[in-house]
């Protein structure tokens, strides 16, 4: 099993790691700028995965700068569809992103199981990945690693033959905003606006008494606690995010 | 022309929101086949509710009918943020029995079912829904070559990218929100269950309140959440869920970049909201063509007529948290 590390910087990238995630998932202001990115290329005798978020124009655009900077055959998870073609056309290789790969991550999944009809369970227990038209996409455009969230309960994921997985632990992804709340605490305004990322430095626990299960927000994303011992099958990667 | 395009909830809404001024309509549908073997849990389209949906293709092809009575055109929303494998003959059979009501768009998020029902070639114009999160202009060129012929931008864009998409896509139908629902996390990218009160889900995840724990060690950050705290009456949480949320203020750009729809959010609001938004929207724009204010002037007006409406426990003041478009404020 290969051991991965998400992490801002390469210098926080621990000896114990095979390989570093670079970027971010959820924000494109979080993107590392291109001299980082090759210093980091330059400096890391460990193989990089760069991650990148939903873009928009501005963000695509200084995305694919990050592109062109990397190495023919780099991994890009994929996390927008707008630049699906800019990863293929450098000769990147493309892999699909936690939030491109969609099926519920909602803890209460569970607490509903015995009262649904069947055809919801089996629903609510899998993901697009068993729709032949989608795998049959994916392997078009040439994506064959899928990045997959530890939920805490069983998700079918079909026959993934021809792909590999990547499980990030110890937090799965549940929801994610442009309006971001970690901006709104630090600098008192909501909205989409300018931020001097102060998200890196801080989390947010978020309880409540209704619910049986916590979150933490990070940056604008909220994470449950996931359920790393579920490894799926077709998994071979662990990726850690020591930093949330 | 800016299309006004309004959520319809039974055949005899048509006549209504016509008269208000709708141009366009769309809608949901959970039949009782669907119901029985998925729930409203799984439903086809973003309204896991069954009240928020029509109830058969019955009554699709009634409001079908009655809508292109009035020129109106309208589109079934198949827009659930993903349908798994299993579903995929019940998918193609509703498209197939939408498409014969004469329905004139689908709206799809899903990769995987809009490829399904553009491989059915039934005639009818594909929309991507909002739920398909669609933040730039490749994005867009990625959904036109799958076929649709229209984007429903989602909600959290602000007014200058929205230009930007459509500046880069001339050759292609956008939409984006006016009124209505909004929830701050985006919808596209959110994996929370809706619905589900029937099985003793209670509300949803995104309407709770929490507490925020993490004791922030600045100042500002504990001062923004006794704000936020304030802002929605609750006790040191978050209530997220915000279903007065108004983008009018927004319109003046809108119409200036011929953006070619406009759409209130909100299938299971009431229908007298939904009329008095129509209305609403369309006086603005024809104030916006016929006495041409000048853009500050304007935001003042709708300001003005926003924070005075019946709504005005909900709107008033305009705040960053009740806009689609707080750049703006």
């Amino acid at each position: 099993m290969e051991s991965a590390v998400h992490v801002r910087s390469i210098r926080d990238a621990g000896g114990e790691y095979d390989r570093v995630y670079l970027g971010d998932e959820f924000c494109e202001r979080l993107l590392p700028t291109v001299r980082q990115l090759e210093k980091a290329l330059k400096i890391s005798d460990k193989k990089i995965t760069l991650a990148t978020p939903p873009l928009t124009d501005k963000g695509l655009a200084g995305a694919k700068k990050l592109l062109s900077a990397l190495p023919g055959k780099t991994e890009v998870v994929v996390n927008d569809w707008g630049l699906l073609d800019d990863v293929k056309g450098l000769n990147l290789s493309p892999v699909l992103g936690r939030l491109l790969l969609k099926y519920h991550r909602d803890p209460r999944v569970e607490l509903i199981d015995d009262k649904i009809p069947k055809g919801c369970r089996k629903v609510l227990h899998s993901s697009a990945l068993t729709q032949e038209r989608f795998v049959k996409f994916l392997k078009k455009n040439r994506i064959r690693r899928i990045e997959l969230d530890a939920v805490p309960f069983e998700v079918d994921h079909g026959d993934l033959s021809g792909f590999k997985a990547s499980l990030h632990v110890p937090y799965a992804y549940v929801t994610t905003t442009r309006q971001c709340l970690a901006n709104y605490f630090t600098t008192g305004r909501f909205g989409i606006r300018e931020c001097r990322k102060q998200c890196i430095e801080c989390s947010f626990p978020w309880e409540s008494q209704e619910l049986a299960f916590d979150m933490v927000q990070k940056g604008n994303t909220l994470f449950i606690e996931g359920d790393s011992a579920r490894i799926p099958q077709q998994c071979d990667r662990i990726v850690h995010h020591p930093q949330i | 022309m800016t299309s006004i395009i309004a959520p319809v909830n039974s055949p005899a809404e048509v006549e209504p929101l016509a008269a208000a001024g709708a141009d366009e309509l769309y809608c949901g549908l959970i039949d009782s086949s669907w119901n029985r073997k998925y729930s409203p849990v799984c439903s086809p389209n973003r309204r896991e509710w069954r009240d928020s949906n029509l109830k058969s293709f019955r009554e699709l092809a009634s409001v079908v009918l009655r809508a292109h009575k009035k020129s109106i055109s309208v589109s079934l929303a198949l827009n659930a943020p993903y349908f798994a494998g299993c579903q995929e003959e019940d998918l193609a059979s509703y498209a197939v029995k939408a498409a014969k009501t004469g329905v004139d768009a689908l709206m799809l998020a899903d990769v995987g079912a809009l490829l399904l029902v553009a491989g059915l070639d039934l005639g009818v114009k594909l929309q991507v829904s909002s739920v398909a999160g669609v933040y730039n202009s490749k994005a867009v060129a990625f959904y036109k070559k799958i076929g649709a012929s229209r984007i429903i931008l989602p909600r959290h864009l602000r007014l200058s990218e929205i230009r930007s998409i459509v500046k880069s896509n001339p050759g292609i139908q956008f939409e984006v929100f006016a009124l209505y629902n909004r929830c701050i996390h985006s919808d596209g990218l959110c994996t929370f269950l809706h619905g589900g009160e029937e099985y003793g889900l209670g509300a949803n995840v995104c309407a709770r309140k929490y507490e925020i724990t993490g004791k922030p060690s600045n100042a500002r950050m504990r001062a923004s959440i006794r704000k936020l705290d304030a802002a929605y009456h609750t006790h040191s949480g978050i209530l997220q869920n915000l279903a007065f949320t108004c983008g009018l203020c927004g319109l003046y750009d809108l119409v200036k970049w011929n953006v070619y729809g406009v759409k209130l959010v909100g299938r299971g609001k009431p229908l007298w909201m939904r009329e008095y938004g129509v209305r609403l929207i369309s006086g603005l724009i024809q104030h916006i063509k016929e006495d041409k204010p000048k853009r500050g002037e304007f935001i003042r007006d709708v300001r003005s007529i926003v924070e005075h409406t019946v709504f005005e426990d909900a709107f008033r003041p305009c705040t960053d948290f009740n806009c689609f478009y707080p750049e703006v404020l």
